[in-house]
């Protein structure tokens, strides 16, 4: 059947190819008849100088595409042919950026060429169908240049922030590796991903989480298998990706990893590194002597006597007391699991070739140590890329690349009794974490839990083991063969194959015991194995030709066929005899819990890329691909039905005019002015494997065995589609030393995936169905500023900023509330996807008077009513004098206003100095983190803050009264948590020094790298760290659940060129 | 051109450091404290305050400082230096007392007036209790309320709170405390008197302590002495009597002034003394209580000695083992509607079976005895039958047989019988007829009442 809809889509897929191939030869007839006379004859001059000296350039090529060539000579003097007065000529120089100069009627050029541009429109994008100038795109892109030279450390999803104007990369937390979720343009989907196709070298690379972590909270990103020093280039497209049809919809990422640039001599570099991770500064938690205090207030309102709190070990101060210095500490637990760590990093990479092959091979080592003990991540990698020319018209390419991670991990965010940063937080300073003697000698035991019932956070960080072990292959080959001068033929086979496994163990020796569902567990231990296998191949006809150097046409009809299977198994089980016994096989076979997961699913993309441009001004792209998925349902609306399969269309056009190649602007002081509008369509199919399906799963009942419906399937299931519309401007003045993109861009989702309640007749909670619409409208706007253009001296300043609004259309009963961390996120018709929903306060009442005033009261749970007092928190009401749910508002927006990166680049003589800033503005945090330390309802250390609580009639202050248990609910989700995210961050700070070299000597090249991350950051964020995404779903952004936070490293690094 | 890259460098200086500040700066903000006492300890708190200066001074000279600047909460009731003024230089110069002095104005936890209902009774560090209401602490006005500090509350107060010494302590040891009473109550009867009826040296309560004259002590012994006759121990009889007379003279609630006396005081044991208020010679404060010195007081002999219940179904011993036949009843009474549970014994098949009950510190008085006994066609019988009531044996020639009628709630004469002397312990029997027929010797009763005669 795969077969049959591969046939079918190709039949229609070619007739649209030969159609464009057909318009093209039409255009070569209209072209010939228009073709001037005697176009030998048009010669132009000119001269090519530096733009910072004035000097001019000998030596510099200058070339008119398929036409001629010439070469400056020492005065920087040229001339050459060309075919039209329009044509454009391109300028190159060794040292030099490249530049692209309409003639536009002119018989003479001066051409200023920049040496070492950060960003120029002239520079050459990889797009998805082969590179292409950026002048001539009509497509929203952004380009980011590998510096993984100075961020040895980073992970490409982390390096892309603040790069591209428009995309939102937000690091996931601090630990070594984890990455940042990417959303791009906005939010698209609400349940499906929002993250961009991103493909390495031609094949999609698989960048989600099949199955959670058996350990809390920690994302295991395959992204983090690529070295950054591998990359060379990545392109970011914002709109046009239909060319991906259904894994389109969030546009793509293209990354091109190390490869010889076709240059054969043999270039070897070599670098090594070393740095410091810096512990993040402390929260202001209570001291023993505050905490105590603290402690007794609430104890009291717990009901205890003064004698009861009075005869408890810790309140008792008599030295005497064989106990007494169990419960007489002042332990700084914060600085006891967070710690400044070392990270490592070598790595070597070889170019080079013949004519026959060129290759680009690397291989590294890192070792990044996180800034909580015992965490660490490890990589071996290594990378074969090359391009073979097997004859004059076959080459083959292949792209081989295997990593290894070796991951030590520790529990993060919400896991109260086993995340070491949060049990740092809330444990009482007044213990210790060794077990001591009665004269306060300290035994190497482990001091077990407290008796307050909190963990020791040092056993959690010394004794708990959880580590991942994951390995990817990734490798394609890929063999074009040139049937004609025109037509290329190629097709491309890779692989992906990914195993990881993963290993807990939590002892008994410190850590709260756990609750199974029939269990107490004083330990627990699991481990996991995920794996993934996925077949790709990308097979095209591709057709180049211009026509009367006025006409270009570019086509390329192909599909691309993907089959992923991944599974996933895992074990779990708790109280093996002792806490030396560590593995599954020791736990109680009672208690065992296996599972997993299977699945399976195929891709067939059906493209057409075609490309027209005519006299270099005016480009026309259509891009469409008809797809084919396992995942759609057999009764989707909206496609083309083939064999009984679903198979939608996603087209989209794009055009791009040069008005600045225009006749009238031949005098202009404008080197480049670009008019860009694109329309198109893709998708995305992440929809679940199997959530179309009718599906059953095992169910007990009574000791028997059977299996139950699960849910109500839904055969009409499909992807969602995205409309996108883009508008831009490309503009650049002063000899190209200044470059301004504009873009204003309007998403819009159809089909989206929502899970529509149910009557609860049907025995179901939901089912997932195509409900959903929003729309995203934004601006984006980039600059890129030689702003000193000296001798020796260069700055090249860079910004990018971008904005968007997100609003809902269409959800089922026109709003979703979900429920994280003890917060309420409403999704609703009109506002945007993802806003803060709870209670607003004004402060805490004073006095009992103030108080009964208000005449607010509370229902409790069993339907008494409890009026609020003084020192509880005075919450707005609606006027019914009742606090509860009905009184929830908006408090709160995670979505910034804007955000973006602003770059500066630094050159003197041998020294280079990088900076860049990035900034998030007006994003509201739900500070989860806070929350708990500041609830005052139980034993838990809280922030210093707590000391202003409320204690007595009249007494004015913005913290409510400690209050075990908390009763009036103080302390739910209110917009006392919510606080604004907004940060500038100095995000790298780079100082690279190239010493001066003989170019007889050893070393063609030697520099020393000195880079810093997150060096400062600016925010008024009450927490470790502004920046966090616990998961990639866009309703929980902005929650600070307690990650490891992001913090500053210092990298020192030599590269020397052999 | 260099002097941009200086520019650059300083310029980014500026917002590392500013950067720096800033980041310091919004914590210092959140954690302020928003009234500046909520920060200050309590010791900070008193110093700062001049109308406490005085009692900072005796916190500092009685080594308390340190405590109520700790990390633990307190209520400091500070006197005002006007009230310190009027200190017996006694306390300023014994160093323990001073101790002792400073430590009674200083209670664990915080004691806000608003949460305080009604009276509380707490303890402070000396050990001693005070009475807390939300405007004084031992009838003594709190002038100045509720002020806050880090680790506690302060209340001023316009008068120091006096030394005092327990009840106990006044019995034992104090000049006004008449010898006789005194002899009593802390000597042999001592540790009796602690089990049976109050310890007077617990801090956490409070007590009204009547204590008499010698002679009005002496006169009240001899007049219930009769009733404690022990023959031929002389000393026995007295002491029993005495600690009969100081048993009911004591109650655990605080009548502070004479006004607040109620005329009659219902002891721990019921019984009722009148209090004849000119009789009063003296009141004395202490630390857990009051005490009353008078003339002289007199507990009636009818409200000493109260009726003797008895309840049937609570027997200590039976003659024979008869549980098969024994029946424990719940009853409805058709008088008064209430549930009554009684003790029947029915076709036991022995003559003269009978039930004992074990009666304490019967003192040598005449007794009537009557029963509730409840003969509802027990097993269909429709004939009445005797029963009767043993004292020390079970065929005691008196009390007689007496008929148990049909049907009868209410209760009925068994008889009498005088006791000639002081009895701690004693047998009365329940017996029935000399027969051995089922219809005729069977046992019923609900209670037994022994009604003193005097």
């Amino acid at each position: 059947m795969t077969k049959m809809y591969i046939r079918l889509t190709s039949v229609l897929s070619v007739a649209l190819f030969l159609s464009t191939v057909v318009l093209g030869q039409q255009i070569t007839t209209i072209g010939a008849k228009a073709a001037p006379t005697g176009m030998d004859t048009i010669v132009v001059t000119g001269t090519v100088k530096d733009a910072a000296t004035g000097k001019p350039i000998d030596g510099s090529r200058i070339s008119v595409q398929d036409f001629s060539a010439a070469i400056s000579d020492s005065l920087g003097n040229f001339w050459i042919k060309v075919p039209f007065l329009n044509a454009a000529i391109f300028v190159e120089a060794d040292g030099y950026n490249r530049q692209i100069v309409p003639v536009n009627f002119r018989n003479r050029i001066e051409v200023l060429l920049l040496a070492d541009m950060t960003h120029t429109f002239d520079d050459l994008l990889v797009m998805p169908l082969g590179q292409q100038y950026q002048r001539y795109t009509s497509a929203a892109v952004g380009q980011y240049r590998g510096q993984g030279w100075q961020q040895p450390l980073e992970t490409i999803d982390a390096l892309l922030q603040g790069q591209v104007a428009g995309l939102n990369a937000i690091r996931r937390s601090g630990a070594p590796g984890a990455g940042a979720n990417l959303f791009l343009n906005g939010i698209n989907s609400l349940y499906a991903t929002n993250q961009p196709l991103i493909v390495v070298d031609g094949m999609p690379f698989d960048a989600s989480e099949y199955g959670q972590s058996l350990i809390a909270n920690n994302y295991t990103n395959p992204l983090s298998l690529i070295d950054v020093k591998d990359i060379d280039n990545v392109t970011v497209l914002k709109d046009a990706a239909s060319i991906y049809g259904a894994k389109g919809a969030n546009g793509a990422i293209i990354i091109t990893t190390v490869n010889a640039g076709g240059q054969q001599a043999t270039k070897i570099d070599a670098g090594i590194y070393a740095g410091m991770n810096f512990a993040p500064q402390q929260l202001p938690v209570l001291n023993a002597v505050d905490y105590r205090i603290h402690l007794n207030r609430m104890l009291s309102s717990s009901g205890m006597t003064a004698e009861q709190i009075a005869g408890l070990p810790y309140m008792i101060d008599d030295l005497s007391r064989t106990d007494y210095f169990r419960y007489h500490n002042n332990t700084d637990w914060q600085g006891k699991v967070l710690d400044n760590s070392v990270n490592q990093n070598v790595y070597l990479r070889i170019t080079g070739g013949d004519n026959i092959a060129t290759y680009g091979l690397t291989v590294g080592y890192m070792k990044n140590s996180g800034v909580i003990k015992n965490t660490d991540i490890e990589r071996y990698n290594t990378r074969f890329n090359a391009d073979f020319n097997f004859s004059e018209r076959l080459k083959g390419m292949a792209n081989l690349s295997f990593t290894y991670n070796d991951q030590n991990v520790k529990d993060q965010g919400i896991a109260d009794k086993t995340a070491p940063l949060f049990n740092a937080l809330v444990k009482a300073p007044l213990f210790h974490e060794r077990e001591l003697a009665a004269d306060g000698t300290a035994s190497p035991n482990l001091e077990a839990v407290d008796i307050l019932g909190i963990s020791n956070p040092v056993a959690i960080t010394d004794k708990i083991e959880a580590y991942n072990k994951y390995y990817r292959f990734f490798g394609s080959f890929k063999f074009q063969y040139d049937i004609s001068k025109y037509f290329t033929a190629c097709t491309m086979v890779g692989i992906q194959f990914d195993k990881y496994r993963e290993t807990f163990y939590v002892p008994s020796e410190g850590i709260v015991m756990d609750t199974l569902w029939n269990d107490i567990a004083n330990n627990r231990m699991g481990s996991q194995v995920k794996q993934l296998f996925s077949l790709f191949n990308d097979t095209r006809l591709e057709y180049n030709r211009v026509f009367n150097y006025q006409h270009s046409v570019k086509a390329r009809l192909g599909f691309r066929f993907q089959n992923n299977k991944a599974n996933q198994v895992y074990v779990t089980t708790a109280n093996s005899a002792t806490d030396d016994l560590v593995s599954v096989q020791n736990g109680l076979a009672g208690l065992r819990q296996v599972g997993g997961d299977m699945g399976e699913w195929s891709w067939i993309n059906n493209y057409l890329g075609a490309a027209y441009g005519f006299k270099d001004k005016i480009f026309l792209d259509l891009n469409m691909a008809l797809d084919g998925s396992s995942r759609f349902g057999v009764k989707a609306a909206n496609g083309l039905t083939i064999a009984g399969h679903q198979f939608p269309l996603f087209p989209s056009i794009g055009a791009a005019w040069l008005v600045s190649s225009e006749k009238f602007m031949s005098n202009s002081a404008v080197d480049l002015f670009k008019l860009r509008a694109s329309y198109s369509v893709a998708g995305n199919d992440d929809i679940g494997n199997y959530a179309a399906r009718q599906l059953y799963v095992g169910q007990n009942l009574l000791g028997a065995e059977g299996s139950v419906r699960k849910g109500i399937s839904n055969p009409e299931l499909q992807w969602e589609t995205v409309y996108k519309i883009n508008g831009g401007i490309d503009l650049a003045f002063f000899h190209n030393r200044l470059g301004l993109s504009f873009d204003v861009f309007s998403n819009r989702t159809k089909n989206m995936l929502v899970y529509r309640p149910m009557e609860s007749i049907t025995g179901f909670g939901s089912v997932l169905t195509n409900g959903g619409e929003l729309q995203n409208n934004g601006f984006e706007a980039n600059l890129n500023f030689r702003v000193l253009n000296g001798q020796q001296l260069k700055w090249d300043f860079g910004a990018n900023i971008a904005t968007y609004k997100n609003k809902i259309l269409a959800v089922p009963q026109d709003a979703i509330y979900t429920n994280y961390a003890n917060a309420t996120i409403v999704t609703a018709v009109g506002q945007p996807a993802n806003q803060f929903y709870g209670y607003k306060t004004n402060g805490v009442f004073a006095t009992d008077a103030e108080a009964a005033a208000s005449g607010l009261t509370k229902i409790n749970t069993d339907g008494s009513v409890s009026a609020f007092e003084a020192g509880d928190i005075r919450f707005v009401d609606n006027g019914d004098k009742i606090i509860d749910e009905d009184d929830r508002t908006v408090i709160g927006d995670a979505n910034p206003d804007f955000f973006g990166g602003v770059s500066n680049r630094l050159t003197w003589k041998g020294f280079e100095l990088n900076a860049l800033v990035t900034f998030s503005v007006g994003n509201d945090v739900y500070n989860y983190v806070r929350y708990r330390l500041e609830s005052q309802s139980g034993v838990q250390n809280q922030l210093q803050s707590v000391m202003n609580s409320w204690q007595v009639e009249g007494q004015q202050t913005t913290m409510p009264k400690a209050a075990w248990g908390d009763p009036m609910g103080n302390n739910r989700f209110s917009d006392r948590w919510i606080e604004d995210g907004s940060y500038l961050r100095l995000r790298s700070l780079n100082l690279t020094y190239n010493f001066p070299v003989k170019s007889n000597g050893v070393f063609k090249s030697i520099a020393v790298l000195l880079t810093g991350n997150n060096l400062f950051t600016a925010t008024k964020y009450l927490g470790y760290d502004p920046e966090f995404s616990v998961t990639s779903s866009p309703l929980v952004q902005g929650i600070d659940t307690g990650l490891t936070p992001v913090s500053k490293n210092v990298v020192l690094g030599v590269r020397l060129g052999l | 051109m260099n002097k941009y890259k200086y520019f650059k460098a300083v310029f980014l200086w500026l917002i590392v450091f500013g950067g720096i500040m800033h980041g310091c700066k919004k914590w210092d903000d959140h954690n302020r404290v928003t009234e500046e006492a909520a920060g200050m300890n309590l010791l900070q708190r008193i110093e700062a305050d001049p109308e406490l200066s005085r009692f900072a001074e005796l916190l500092a000279s009685s080594g308390y400082a340190d405590t109520v600047a700790s990390s633990k909460r307190y209520t400091v009731y500070a006197p005002t230096n006007q009230a310190l003024t009027a200190l017996p230089p006694n306390i300023t110069q014994d160093a323990s007392l001073l101790k002792r002095f400073v430590a009674g104005h200083i209670l664990s936890s915080a004691y806000t007036t608003t949460q305080i209902e009604g009276t509380i009774r707490a303890a402070a560090l000396s050990g001693k209790y005070h009475d807390l209401t939300n405007t004084s602490i031992d009838n003594i006005a709190i002038s100045r309320q509720n002020l806050l500090a880090k680790n506690g509350l302060l209340q001023v107060i316009g008068e120091a709170l006096p030394l005092l010494e327990n009840t106990a302590a006044f019995v034992a040891s104090d000049a006004r405390m008449p010898a006789l009473q005194r002899a009593v109550l802390s000597g042999v009867l001592d540790s009796l008197f602690k089990r049976r009826v109050f310890d007077l040296t617990n801090e956490s309560k409070n007590y009204t302590l009547f204590v008499v004259s010698d002679a009005a002590w002496q006169a009240e012994v001899e007049k219930y002495k009769p009733y404690f006759n022990v023959p031929g121990n002389e000393d026995s009889s007295r002491l029993v009597a005495s600690w009969n007379v100081a048993k009911d003279w004591v109650v655990d609630t605080l009548y502070p002034t004479v006004a607040s006396l109620p005329d009659t005081i219902t002891s721990k044991f019921g019984v009722k003394t009148a209090i004849p208020k000119a009789n009063i010679v003296e009141v004395v404060k202490t630390s857990n209580g009051v005490v009353y010195i008078m003339e002289s007081l007199e507990t009636l002999p009818r409200h000493k000695f109260r009726d003797i219940i008895i309840e049937a179904e609570n027997y200590n011993g039976a003659s024979h083992n008869r549980l098969g036949n024994t029946f424990i009843r719940d009853k409805r009474d058709s008088t008064t509607g209430g549930i009554f549970r009684d003790v029947l014994v029915y076709n036991h098949g022995v003559a003269m079976f009978n039930l004992r009950y074990r009666l304490t510190e019967i003192p040598s008085i005449k007794y009537r005895a009557y029963w509730m006994a409840l003969n509802d066609n027990i097993n269909g019988m429709t004939s009445t039958f005797n029963q009767k009531i043993g004292v020390d044996s079970f065929n005691s020639p008196t009390p007689v047989y007496a008929t148990v009628a049909l049907n009868r709630y209410a209760e009925q004469f068994a008889g009498e019988f005088t006791l000639t002397q002081y009895r701690p312990t004693f047998n009365l029997y329940l017996t029935a007829a000399n027969s051995t027929s089922a219809n005729v010797n069977a046992i019923v009763c609900n209670y037994i009442r022994l009604e003193p005669v005097f």
